[in-house]
Formats: structure tokens, sequence, C-alpha cells
């Protein structure tokens, strides 16, 4: 059971092969995954840049998170779920693209930064809620913050340069280029 | 018109360094996107407020205040990204339809914002009027209407 072989039966299902010969559903997707990615990164932009004490010194920490924070978590499920119906779509491709490897790494980066936060750092945040900017911990935490998802939005744009030069149109068994196809062989053209 | 203006772009040294440099169009790309972060989180925020949906802690001014010179520092900074885009590849954006109606998106994006800035600045009521309301809702239909417009112009080619 490898990676591979994993993904080309995801891309042989119904809903994948559905995704991957309409002419809608990809843009569809990816014009939601790009709008709920932006509002992920701006809005956890906020809440970094308050507690590296450069932006919005007058409020509490926890007013900021509290305000901001369920956007963030409502965009990144959005932008999941836009994702997956585009990865499922050519899975073989985007599972041994480069920069989609590292994007899907970046993601646990920026996840295992926020759980280390919440969990330890953010637990005695009464002590410092007014601070600005917050303890060396809390301004570790959003300045990493920052980076990986700059990097995530960096790698996302790369995809995107790398599988349209790499790989051909996604393997559907009839002979049309998909609608991605045509736009990938479109772009590659001098 | 456009027409004569793409054919001498696309013949400038600068169009031909864009497009050659390997870097300069993701880059520009990359930079793009995350103004528009700070455009769209921010024009979110002000137009939920005045829409007084979600937290009412931080009042309207304070709201405007805080996010509205995010959107006038992306703004110009999407200007140049775009520009450099445009430079490197006239045809596919200023003939473009999709390319076009995001422009008129823009038009109406910043007047829009501009109207709810000096509505807000005049009077620090509360209790927004319908005027601001419906700005408010405009904004949010411009400013998301200009994303979707970006991601589709590539299929629209």
């Amino acid at each position: 059971m490898s990676i591979i072989s994993i993904a080309t039966w995801i891309e042989a299902t119904g809903p994948a092969r559905a995704i991957a010969q309409s002419s809608w559903m990809f843009p569809a997707a990816e014009t939601l995954h790009v709008i709920a990615i932006a509002l992920v990164v701006g809005s956890i932009a906020v809440v970094d840049l308050r507690l590296l004490g450069v932006s919005w010194r007058s409020r509490p920490v926890t007013e900021v998170a509290g305000d901001v924070l369920p956007v963030t978590w409502a965009a990144f499920v959005i932008a999941a779920v836009a994702g997956s119906l585009m990865f499922v779509s050519a899975a073989v491709k985007y599972a041994t693209d480069l920069p989609f490897q590292l994007k899907m790494l970046l993601l646990l980066c920026a996840g295992a930064n926020m759980l280390v936060f919440h969990h330890f750092t953010y637990a005695g945040v009464e002590a410092w809620d007014r601070d600005a900017p917050s303890p060396r911990a809390a301004k570790v935490a959003a300045g990493l913050s920052l980076i990986f998802w700059i990097a995530v939005v960096t790698c996302g744009r790369m995809v995107s340069f790398t599988t349209q030069a790499a790989f051909g149109p996604p393997s559907a068994s009839n002979a049309q280029p998909t609608v991605l196809a045509q736009v990938e062989a479109r772009i590659a053209q001098p | 018109m456009l027409e004569s203006l793409c054919a001498w772009l696309e013949k400038t040294p600068l169009s031909a360094g864009v497009q050659n440099v390997g870097w300069i169009i993701p880059a520009s790309q990359i930079v793009h996107i995350l103004c528009l972060a700070a455009v769209l989180f921010s024009a979110l925020s002000i137009d939920l407020r005045v829409l007084g949906v979600g937290a009412r802690r931080t009042s309207l001014d304070g709201m405007a205040a805080h996010f509205l010179p995010w959107i006038w520092t992306a703004v110009p900074l999407m200007a140049v990204t775009g520009a450099i885009l445009i430079i490197g590849e006239p045809r596919r954006d200023l003939l473009n339809p999709v390319f076009q109606t995001k422009m008129l998106l823009l038009i109406c994006a910043l007047a829009a914002t501009l109207g709810i800035q000096s509505i807000v600045r005049r009077a620090a009521a509360d209790r927004p009027g319908w005027p601001l309301r419906a700005l408010a809702v405009g904004s949010l239909a411009f400013w998301f209407g200009i994303a979707v417009c970006g991601r589709l112009i590539a299929y629209a080619t």
C-alpha cells in the first residue's frame, strides 16, 4: 500500500472523476480555496501581530483572539474541504508533487505550533493579557505562525507551476482533455 | 486601443524581463495573494461590524480605525504587483473580460470603502443607518467578487 497506489485508487473513485471531468467543479473549488486561505492568513496575522506587540496593542490578547479565531476556524474548514476536492481529482499528480508535499508538512508545523502555544503558553494568558508585546514564548509562536502560513501560501502557488510543467492531463479515461488540462496547456505556451 | 497597448507592451524589454526572470511572476503573485488576505479580512471585519454581525466589543469607530489603514496599504502594493503581472502578460489580462470585470469591481470596491470611511469618520454613531449598511453589503460583494474574478482570469484565457 504505497502512497501512489492509494492516490491511484482515490482518483479513480466516482466523485474524484466527476470533479476531474467537470468544467466548473475544479475552478469553483479552487476559487473557494484561495478566498478561504486568504481569510485564514489574514485573520491569523491579526492575532500574531498582536502577540508580537506590533498591532492593536490597546486590546487584550484574549479579546482579539476571541473575536478573530472563529473566522479563522470556519475559513480553515472551508479551505480544507475545497482543497480535498481538488486533491482527489488528480491525487497521484499532487501526492507526488514536491511543493504540495512541502505544503502539507508546513500545515502540520503550523498546527503543531498552534497546539503547543495553546496548551502551554496561552494557558497562563491572564498574567500577560494586557501586555504588548506578549512574553517571549508567545512572540516566538506568533513569529513561527506567520512564517509557516506565508510558506504555505508560497508552496500553494508553486504547486500550480510545478504540476502543469511536469505532468500532462489528469488520467481520465475519455480522450477529451479536461478544462484544467486545457488551461494548463495554454498557460504553458510561451 | 487596448489591443495596440498590448502589442506595444509585449515588445518592451520590461515585459521580456518579467517573463524570463523565473522568480518575478511567482513572487508577484504570492505578494498579491498575501495583500489580498489583508484586504479581505479587513473589509470583512469592518463590514460585518457595520451590519452588526459577530462580536461587538469593539466600536465601529475602533474597527474602522484599525482596519482601514491595512486596506489603504495593501491596495497600492497590489497595484504594483498587479502591474508587474500585466506587464509580463498584457494580453492575458488587458484583453480578458474577466480581468476587465475585476477592474470595474475594484473601482466600485474603492468607492464603497471611501464611502464607509467618510461616513464613519463624520458620524461616530454605533447604530449605522441604511446608507452605511448598503455600502457595507456592497463592499463585501465587490471585494469578494474581485477575488473570484482574480482566480477565474486563468480559466478565461
